[in-house]
């Protein structure tokens, strides 16, 4: 239930991220929501969660792109796994520390991605593609995440509540 | 064997998947995969309704928050227009002797494209490559190879289709190169993309030693790559520097399509076929 719910909210956001963004886009860059969703789940259920999530929300993503399929898979479960692994060691009462997970994530996440794509022969210019692609596409996701890291998380702890719920259930029955 | 090492061992299978699948997916590819076919068709009616609204809300932004300046806007456009009208007839002037002039010369005329529009339902994922999804596809009759454009010039060209979608490699992805010419001097030239997010620029190699490249030079497609006709705009000229050794001269081309707010273009529908019929055909 808990899976098939988060991998429906990953679609949409999805959906949303490729086609509703665009006016929102400064210097071109929009938000990886998928990535902010990943982020928050890796926060609340722990780095393998996070590293899996970001895994499969990577390969939709690499789908739909089209190119160098896999490519974001593994960034993106590199920067699930951060995320769940900063989480479990710091204080996640913090608001400010989803923002700096998903920041510190989206840094790790795109410099895995750019390495990965200049050993596989894309000539992706170091500097140039730190400053116009990597760093603003940080900034945006933590912002991003300062917006919506609320509604996710109540989203998740309703899950879990319906979750625990049924586990209670079966226990009874 | 234990659970750890099995794990490992998934992991490390897992990740030469992975890297198989990256190279052989690491060059724009005309062929579909059957899951990429079934996510893509299965998106586009969802992508279609979003960007609708998307492109709703865009345009009543910026007429809001252009209301101000109308006006002014509108007695400056009025005076284009009658300086237009004068263009036009001189144009049209042009026109018939350009007509005269070919006749003389034996040479037919341009044949006209078909063109079909398309609306762009969705962008890249991720911001590494510049490519849009149109709601046009296949049973359209679009096919990998063509060329895409809007009223300001070059977007791009097809890059793989499905039944109702097609994706479109824009001008400015990393992998895209055209090839041109400095309109006036006939100078050939490659442009490539540069994969700067905004989509504001373009990198322009010249093709003949000795090239005269300059700042504000307009750059037009050459028709010598067979997927985009001759004599489309592509942008203008913004920056010329030599290699550190003096032996090649590049240049930053500023394109004229708007690629971050790009919402209908048109794709044509045939290869540009351009004959000259000339003493050797008859």
């Amino acid at each position: 239930m808990r899976a098939a719910a988060v991998g429906l909210l990953l679609v949409l956001v999805l959906v949303a991220q490729t086609s509703l963004l665009a006016p929102f886009a400064i210097w071109g860059v929009r938000p990886n929501l998928t990535l902010v969703v990943v982020y928050a789940a890796g926060l609340r259920y722990g780095m393998s969660f996070g590293a899996l999530l970001g895994l499969l929300a990577g390969l939709i993503l690499d789908v739909v792109a089209g190119r160098m399929v896999g490519l974001s898979g593994v960034s993106s479960a590199v920067a699930g796994f951060a995320a769940g692994w900063i989480g479990e060691r710091l204080f996640r009462g913090n608001p400010l520390i989803p923002v700096a997970v998903a920041f510190a994530s989206s840094m790790l996440g795109g410099a895995t991605y750019l390495l990965a794509a200049r050993a596989f022969g894309m000539g992706f210019p170091i500097i140039d593609s730190v400053s116009r692609t990597i760093l603003p596409g940080a900034w945006y996701d933590a912002l991003a995440m300062a917006v919506l890291y609320p509604l996710i998380t109540r989203l998740f702890r309703h899950l879990d509540v319906r979750v625990e719920g049924r586990s209670a259930k079966g226990v009874e029955g | 064997m234990d659970l750890g090492k099995w794990q490992a061992l998934a992991v490390g299978v897992l990740f030469l998947v992975l890297a198989g699948l990256i190279f052989v997916t690491s060059d724009p590819r005309a062929v579909v995969s059957v899951p990429e076919k079934v996510v893509r068709e299965t998106l586009a009616p969802v992508q279609t309704a979003f960007s609708t609204v998307s492109h709703w809300a865009q345009e009543t932004l910026r007429d809001v928050s252009s209301f101000g300046t109308l006006r002014s806007e509108n007695r400056s456009l009025r005076q284009q227009v009658a300086v237009l009208q004068s263009e036009v007839r001189a144009l049209q002037s042009l026109e018939r002797e350009n007509v005269r002039l070919r006749q003389l010369l034996d040479l037919q005329p341009r044949l006209a494209q078909q063109s079909i529009a398309a609306q762009v339902i969705a962008r890249t994922p991720n911001q590494w490559f510049a490519t849009v999804t149109i709601n046009r596809g296949r049973i359209h009759g679009l096919e990998p190879g063509f060329a895409v454009v809007n009223a300001q010039g070059v977007v791009g060209h097809i890059e793989s289709v499905t039944g109702r979608t097609a994706q479109v490699l824009l001008l400015v992805d990393p992998q895209s190169a055209v090839s041109g010419f400095v309109e006036g001097s006939d100078q050939p030239v490659l442009i490539e993309g540069s994969g700067d997010p905004a989509g504001n620029e373009a990198f322009v190699r010249p093709l003949v030693r000795g090239a005269n490249l300059e700042p504000g030079d307009h750059i037009v497609t050459s028709g010598l790559s067979r997927i985009f006709p001759p004599g489309l705009p592509v942008g203008e000229i913004v920056e010329v520097w030599d290699d550190g050794y003096g032996l090649e001269r590049r240049a930053r081309l500023r394109p004229y399509v708007d690629f971050v707010h790009l919402d209908w273009v048109s794709v044509l529908l045939e290869p540009p076929i351009i004959e000259e019929t000339g003493e050797d055909d008859q």
